[in-house]
């Protein structure tokens, strides 16, 4: 998949007014690294992943010490060049915002390809979660369980049960309008939150704690990597899940799948009439969309152990869309930087304030109330969010002629309207006149 | 010979309205047909039967042999039928290559898994979906706006734009909604070459038209609709001759506009919920 | 009963929704701020401000009464406005995708929403609205089994009063007539000369102040504000609107009723915890299979 284009002529399509902004000097010192990172094929996710791996290093150096028994000493004492975000903390943080991310991610798959507005994504997260807790060890003696099995064998499971609830979900609501559609979402988050709020197998409010962590069946004698501390979780299953996630979104959006969900996008009529399916294609969005919320409700109920409906309001679908449309409809790196925004950033705003309020925020909730104004400005300044490319930006600024419109009265109607108009009127005289 | 396209008594009523009444026509595959009428006579409507877009209240259609009434829109372009919109409804933000690789899609294969999973057939359709689209907007005459997006070509480039993907889903029959509308005589021209070209390699193609000119100019035979009915058939110079016809298009011209507006006609706009607009 | 009673607020709430819906096509997410800060407001006014916290008898009630209706009501237009203003007329004059609206409108709730959390000012729990009408005192006490509160009673026939004021404008006024027009067709109705800017600021305004002063029935009846009190019964009153017909105005009201019905019978039935699952299950139910409503879709009467 190497790329034929320069740096230069990309930032030109899609993102114009920043390459008119950055000299040319700057765009050819980084014009070398973008031509190899392309160049070396699939290899570049292998890049990516261990970069990705350098961060637990840099919030925790020791770390390296508990891998590297030989390095343990060099590595005591040195000091994490970041800011805020480190020791056990921050890597608690890192794994979070991965789980986030992996959420961005499939929410990017509805939202930002297929351009289905779903307000009760964290829905699917949940049941994820649940699905987890009752196919292992969790709970109490009462606890009810589908099958008490290890950890790990419950992860294609949570990923087919949330493949089911998006197809369930989609196929009754998915020839509603957008509107309404986002609202059903809404309602279906609803309802599964309270369901498990108020049923006995899931323990109701009190939750389901205990929850058995994954166990990758390594050797002991491998020492550190053996062991799920926090920081495993994020190497082991966090970088290989995003990494794949990514690149199952890349290659859909490079296919017949991915154009089609384009298609629907621009008209859906005339997409139709292109011989595009469009409910199925609808529906395969709200399953895939899924299929990673499953995999991260299945990470989150072995990180925390400890699951409930309070875990999963209504506030986090919400933010997470923010994340998507912040970031950046329709662009895997929108969706990743969104997630690091939403759920890093309030995080380093907190401890840089000492866990005081931020002129008068709290940060916890106060992040939606600025995520929330910043969603309206988005919208209204620069509808594709922050890294949407050109084309996705036009799209989102201006209704298709395939939409009901919401007329501008500013705008003058046209000849043929005013036109029209008055022979209506002349023909409504003569019928008059007869 | 069997017809391809048989639009056996169709009837469309929308509430109090009927839009479409036993409307009874076939069509040989190879020939050129046009439909034509004054406006407001039913003939989007009647191409929306065809297509699936409206189930017909009463009557059937067929295709080669076969009951194609009531199927969805994304049905009938397996089966062979495709069509271009009154008023052109390309994909604005995508390429005209693009547009057209959408097209050529119909007949691809590849599936979800297929699109995940990089699979070679997924591999070879890409390439093949390219081709074709390339070939086709050469086809049409558009092939150096191949990297335009749509909404940037000019009104006859995206008319022969919709008629290029509509071709990459390569249909039997190519349903044609006033393609010529907004043409000057210059465009008109070379879309009656490429009218005639789409014939000859084997599409047949049902035309509407308003332009006397070209659609009595391209079609082998014709039929007129007015108010939902079929007043006339045959061949150009006997339809245009007939006094009916020349009735319907006289008798309704002078309040034309006001007629289309005063019957409701859903078929004046065919799209979902803008308000009417008169037709050309 | 109590559940019937609940249906006039919903009711009264699910005016805004539909109105906006009718003229502009677009669900007006925030609304259920709109709602609360009828309530928020008069919590501050009387609460805080002015000290009116005990309940007050005699003729000085009805006084009392109605400016803590109006003051939420007007608060409450004024916000629907102010977002008409500052969020949606922006995207009206570029033309904006549908999708834009929607997105643009749950940022403002959740915006407003949360910013009413935040300790300056509503806190995150409970905060006791002002008691300025003797919470205990009742009209009937047994009314076909249910004891009848004073406040109980106001909202009924405040309700009903709004509700009939508001058919009155709609039908038979000429502002009435062009958010009618409006509704139907909107490009018709500005070729006839109407001014589509101040016919929408107007919608909001007017189903803005029913809200508020639903947030203020709702203040008197709960005796508390909270800084998310409007979420729940403003999709409550979203599922009224749709199941009444939604951009109908009739509809929203006998939406609302049929809605606090539904939601009593199934607290009796099944257990109140399932309520909130129930309504939403309308909800979903209606838009899926019968997303005209009851009424349909026509705004005048």
């Amino acid at each position: 998949m190497a790329t034929k284009r320069d740096l230069r002529t990309y930032l030109n399509e899609a993102y114009p007014k920043t390459s008119d902004r950055l000299p040319d000097g700057v765009v050819n010192a980084f014009n070398g690294p973008y031509r190899a990172y392309y160049a070396i094929g699939y290899w570049r996710y292998l890049v990516a992943a261990l970069l990705m791996a350098t961060i637990p290093i840099l919030m925790e150096p020791s770390i390296l010490g508990d891998f590297f028994p030989a390095l343990e000493d060099s590595v005591a004492d040195l000091e994490s060049p970041i800011p805020y975000l480190t020791g056990g903390f921050g890597i608690r943080v890192l794994v979070m915002t991965g789980i986030w991310i992996l959420l961005a991610l499939g929410l990017s798959v509805v939202v930002g390809m297929a351009g289905l507005l779903d307000l009760g994504y964290v829905a699917f997260f949940m049941l994820g979660a649940y699905t987890t807790a009752f196919m292992t060890e969790s709970g109490g003696a009462d606890q009810f369980h589908f099958v008490v099995w290890p950890n790990v064998a419950a992860l294609p499971f949570a990923i087919l049960v949330c493949i089911l609830a998006g197809v369930a979900l989609g196929i009754p609501t998915l020839r509603l309008r957008g509107d309404y559609l986002a609202i059903v979402t809404l309602g279906f988050h609803e309802i599964v939150r309270q369901s498990a709020n108020n049923l006995t197998i899931t323990n109701g409010s009190r939750g389901i704690p205990g929850i058995e962590r994954p166990d990758l069946g390594l050797p002991e004698s491998w020492g550190e990597f053996a062991v799920l501390s926090s920081h495993n979780y994020w190497f082991f299953l966090l970088i290989p899940a995003i990494i794949l996630a990514v690149i199952m979104i890349r290659h859909l959006e490079d296919s017949r799948v991915g154009r089609y969900w384009t298609a629907i996008r621009e008209d859906e009529v005339a997409a139709a009439a292109m011989g595009v399916p469009v409910v199925k294609m609808k529906v395969l969005a709200f399953a895939i969309g899924a299929s990673t919320s499953g995999v991260a409700g299945w990470i989150f109920a072995g990180y925390a152990t400890f699951i409930s409906p309070n875990n999963f309001p209504l506030l986090y679908s919400i933010l997470i869309l923010c994340a998507v449309v912040i970031g950046g409809l329709g662009s895997i790196s929108g969706a990743v930087v969104g997630a690091m925004l939403v759920q890093g950033l309030p995080e380093v705003v907190r401890e840089a304030s000492g866990g005081r309020t931020v002129f008068g925020f709290d940060p916890e909730t106060g992040r939606i109330a600025v995520f929330g104004f910043l969603l309206v400005v988005v919208m209204i300044f620069r509808p594709g969010g922050l890294f949407a490319p050109k084309r996705r930006r036009i799209e989102l600024s201006e209704a298709s002629a395939a939409e009901g419109v919401i007329i501008d009265e500013s705008a003058q109607p046209s000849q043929d309207e005013i036109e029209f108009a008055s022979s209506v009127h002349e023909a409504s005289q003569q019928k008059e006149g007869d | 010979m069997a017809p391809l396209l048989k639009v056996d008594h169709v009837t469309m009523q929308f509430g109090g309205l009927r839009a479409l009444g036993d409307v009874d026509f076939e069509i040989s595959e190879g020939e050129i047909f046009g439909l034509i009428g004054p406006n407001g006579a039913g003939k989007t409507t009647l191409f929306n039967c065809i297509t699936g877009v409206y189930a017909p209240t009463d009557g059937k259609v067929d295709f080669v042999g076969e009951a194609i009434t009531g199927k969805r829109p994304d049905q009938i372009v397996a089966i062979g039928i495709c069509r271009t919109f009154q008023q052109i409804r390309l994909f604005p933000n995508m390429t005209a290559l693009e547009n057209v690789i959408v097209g050529a899609d119909a007949r691809h294969k590849t599936s979800i898994f297929g699109a995940i999973l990089r699979s070679r057939r997924r591999k070879r359709e890409e390439l093949e979906g390219e081709e074709t689209a390339l070939s086709l907007l050469d086809f049409c005459g558009i092939k150096r706006y191949a990297n335009d997006l749509g909404r940037n070509l000019s009104y006859g480039d995206q008319r022969r734009l919709e008629i290029a993907r509509a071709l990459a889903t390569q249909p039997k029959l190519v349903l044609l909604d006033e393609p010529a509308a907004g043409m000057n005589p210059v465009e008109k021209n070379g879309l009656r070459d490429l009218v005639r070209k789409i014939r000859d390699n084997g599409t047949t193609v049902l035309l509407i038209e308003h332009d006397m000119k070209v659609v009595m100019g391209l079609s082998d035979r014709v039929a007129v609709l007015d108010h939902g009915e079929v007043i006339a058939e045959g061949l150009p110079e006997q339809v245009q001759s007939n006094p009916k016809v020349i009735e319907a298009y006289l008798g309704s011209g002078a309040g034309g506009a006001a007629g289309g507006a005063a019957t409701g006609d859903p078929e004046a706009d065919d799209q979902v919920a803008t308000p009417t607009q008169g037709e050309n | 009963m109590t559940g019937l009673i609940l249906g006039f607020l919903y009711a009264l709430i699910a005016l805004g929704y539909t109105m906006v819906y009718g003229v502009l096509k677009l669900i007006n997410f925030a609304h259920d701020v709109i709602f609360a800060t009828g309530g928020i407001a008069v919590f501050y006014a009387f609460g805080l401000w002015f000290g009116i916290t005990e309940p007050v008898t005699g003729p000085e009630l009805a006084l009392v009464v109605t400016a803590a209706l109006l003051i939420g009501g007007v608060v409450s237009s004024g916000a629907a406005a102010a977002l008409e203003r500052l969020a949606y007329r922006p995207l009206r004059r570029r033309n904006a995708a549908r999708l834009s609206y929607l997105i643009t409108a749950i940022g403002a709730s959740f915006f407003m929403t949360y910013m009413y959390q935040q300790d300056f000012l509503l806190g995150t729990g409970k905060r006791s609205f002002p008691n300025f009408m003797d919470r205990q005192s009742a009209v009937a006490e047994d009314f076909l089994g249910t004891r009848v509160t004073d406040i109980m009673f106001l909202l009924v026939i405040t309700s009903i009063v709004c509700l009939v004021i508001l058919d009155r404008f709609i039908n038979q006024t000429r502002t009435g007539r062009s958010i009618r027009a409006l509704s139907e067709d909107i490009t018709a109705a500005q070729l006839m000369g109407v001014n589509v800017d101040r016919v929408i600021v107007t919608t909001f305004v007017v189903g803005g102040f029913f809200a508020g002063v639903a947030g203020v029935l709702y203040g008197m009846r709960f005796g508390n504000v909270v800084f998310n009190m409007g979420f729940i019964p403003g999709l409550k009153a979203f599922t009224a609107a749709v199941l009444g017909g939604i951009g109908n105005i009739r509809g929203a009201m006998i939406g609302g009723l049929a809605l606090g019905l539904i939601e009593h019978l199934s607290s009796v039935c099944i257990g109140s915890e399932w309520k909130n699952v129930i309504a939403f299950s309308v909800l979903v139910l209606v838009l899926v299979f019968k997303p005209t409503g009851i009424m349909g879709e026509r705004m005048g009467g």
